[in-house]
């Protein structure tokens, strides 16, 4: 696979302050790659320098194996969406769509062919000769959307695209601009704060902190083996305990939480006595009330807490649980056919364990 | 009862605004070279009005110097409105600082400024100082007829317009021109008739050579005010109201 975006040791300064750090990447021609963090965590720089409206500090960017030192956006085979769409609104969306032609100067025949493709490609054939102003949000997503890919760029840049439209139209775009970049086959790079967009539409996620890359992976490596403590906490929510390797053999360790011992696999080299977080996602806990652990002989092993909230959420139910030692759990479960009642009464007393495996150990962050 | 009180309130401003107006344009048609009375109709005095070749030159003065002022003055100005939205610069503060002095500063010092700048130069006061003038009073006016419509643009129109291969002359001209030509035509507009009606400034920069219509007025009034006048003001008042209509119209359009 190659590189059509190799990004080398970039910095970036303004007055001082350093808004990236030394930032290595290589997006994968083709590939729906998403740069996700907080705001001000340096991302939306990042892809302004790639689009060429900033210059970086230090460091190089290449762009289909040429560095794009000192060239101008246009010339840089990118085009960027940006979030406010930014739609001429003195132009009809035919005009929108077919400025960036006019001003390469092609032939009137192929701007008109290339604008209805595009026309046709965002289903906006009927409204061509409408003003951005009498179109519905998604509608002006579409057609910024389309004057970019109308350029035939090798990758396409897009700032928070559907940061303004409402949740639903959100969800419906997700899935659209997703199926856009398969039938296009262009390599689009995503900025965005909002995790769950991140996973449900990327091949990979680039997590951006205070201008440094955290990880990189797929949506699945992210969320499953996050490298680090600040990455568990953004992706996802997570019940985080902190503890102290007990004993170290060949493959596993032994861990105290909650009172209790646990051997788990030893997966990332954790050494006898280092300070260590543990990880559980909400969902990889299962709460057993009493009727339904009875039976069991190894019901000592598991952790004791009770129920302080009962969320259903349809699908699902979350709860907030309370242990012993007073540390807040949240738990999701799931109506299958494993517990199909899930029919948990406040204050009641249950007994919480995960499939072991499915936790995360992670060395301390200094 | 308080319809009725609002209803005569809304009468009495309209009278008070527009009775003096009327007034004149009344008059205009009256039959009598001197009276207040009401002596007839007639048209004699718009006759008068159009063989009086020494007037129509005066006329053709006035909106020679009005137009070119009004064109010249909203091109700077769009420019310097456009650069001090989009760009920063050194003394950008202070720019903006003095186009608003410039639009509060009493036209009597402007004049006199005027005439000790023009007399230091050592130019003759004729048609390239008033027009010089009126350029310079018109301008603060322009960029803030300008500026007020192009603030809140969005920036990243920009930024796209380039990302899309456009430079900084297509920029300007297939995006920031019409996307403002609301703005352009009023500001336009009110330079046309600022210039067209100043007296003070006028006063102090124009020669004897190039004679224009507020001046010509302002002398004539001082002999007494003849039907003549009358009927010359009301024509000037029925073009500005056309103008006032075309540009309702440009807008409206756009």
């Amino acid at each position: 696979m190659n590189n059509v975006i190799k990004v080398r040791n970039i910095t970036k300064v303004y007055h001082d302050t350093v808004v990236l750090e030394s930032i290595n990447l290589d997006v994968n021609s083709g590939e729906f790659l998403t740069l996700l963090g907080p705001s001000g965590c340096g991302k939306t720089t990042l892809l302004r320098l790639i689009s060429g409206f900033e210059e970086p500090t230090a460091g190089s960017i290449m762009i289909n194996g040429r560095d794009v030192k000192g060239l101008p956006p246009h010339l840089r085979d990118v085009n960027t969406v940006f979030q406010s769409y930014a739609l001429f609104p003195h132009m009809t969306v035919y005009e929108n769509i077919a400025f960036g032609l006019k001003c390469k100067k092609l032939p009137k025949t192929e701007i008109a062919d290339r604008v209805q493709e595009a026309l046709a490609m965002v289903r906006l054939e009927k409204l061509a000769g409408r003003r951005p102003a009498q179109l519905s949000g998604g509608q002006q997503q579409r057609v910024a959307i389309a004057r970019a890919v109308v350029n035939k760029p090798l990758v396409l840049l897009l700032d928070e695209p559907l940061s303004a439209l409402d949740y639903s139209l959100r969800k419906n775009m997700q899935i659209e601009l997703k199926s856009l970049q398969r039938k296009l086959g262009i390599t689009f790079i995503l900025v965005t704060h909002d995790q769950e967009e991140a996973l449900s539409m990327s091949d990979r996620v680039v997590i951006m902190d205070e201008g440094i890359i955290q990880q990189v992976g797929t949506p699945r490596q992210i969320y499953e083996s996050p490298n680090s403590l600040h990455v568990a906490k953004f992706i996802g929510e997570a019940n985080i305990f902190e503890t102290e390797v007990l004993s170290v053999s060949e493959n596993h360790l032994q861990l105290r939480i909650e009172g209790k011992i646990f051997t788990l696999s030893n997966k990332r080299g954790a050494k006898l006595g280092q300070s260590v977080y543990m990880l559980v996602r909400p969902e990889d806990l299962r709460a057993w009330d009493k009727s339904e652990i009875i039976d069991r002989e190894d019901k000592d092993e598991l952790i004791q807490a009770t129920v302080e909230q009962v969320i259903y959420k349809g699908s699902t139910v979350d709860l907030i649980l309370r242990t012993a030692s007073g540390k807040r759990l949240s738990a999701t479960e799931f109506f299958d056919e494993d517990d199909e009642d899930l029919d948990y009464k406040i204050n009641e007393t249950v007994w919480v364990e995960w499939m072991p495996g499915w936790e995360v150990i992670l060395p301390y962050d200094e | 009862m308080n319809k009725s009180l609002s209803a005569s309130y809304l009468a009495f401003i309209y009278v008070i605004l527009y009775l003096p107006i009327l007034v004149l344009i009344v008059f205009s048609f009256n039959n009598s070279m001197f009276s207040g009375l009401w002596h007839g109709a007639t048209l004699k005095w718009y006759r008068e009005l159009f063989h009086d070749s020494g007037l129509q030159v005066i006329a053709i003065h006035s909106l020679i110097i009005s137009f070119l002022a009004s064109t010249v003055a909203t091109f700077i100005g769009l420019l310097g409105a456009v650069a001090l939205f989009k760009y920063q610069f050194f003394g950008k503060k202070l720019l903006n600082g003095v186009v608003f002095i410039m639009i509060v500063i009493p036209d009597l010092v402007l004049g006199i400024a005027f005439l000790i700048l023009f007399h230091a130069l050592n130019i003759s006061l004729g048609f390239w100082t008033l027009l010089l003038a009126h350029i310079t009073f018109c301008i603060p006016f322009v960029v803030v007829t300008i500026l007020s419509r192009i603030t809140g643009t969005d920036k990243n129109l920009f930024e796209a317009a380039k990302d899309l291969g456009a430079n900084d002359f297509i920029v300007f001209s297939k995006i920031i021109v019409p996307m403002l030509i609301p703005g352009i035509v009023a500001a336009w507009l009110l330079s046309f008739t600022l210039s067209f009606d100043d007296v003070v400034i006028s006063t102090f920069v124009s020669g004897p050579d190039f004679q224009i219509l507020p001046l010509y007025i302002f002398s004539q009034v001082k002999l007494g005010v003849t039907p003549e006048l009358n009927a010359l003001c009301s024509v000037i008042l029925l073009l500005t109201v056309v103008m006032a209509l075309i540009a309702q119209m440009v807008l409206k359009k756009k």
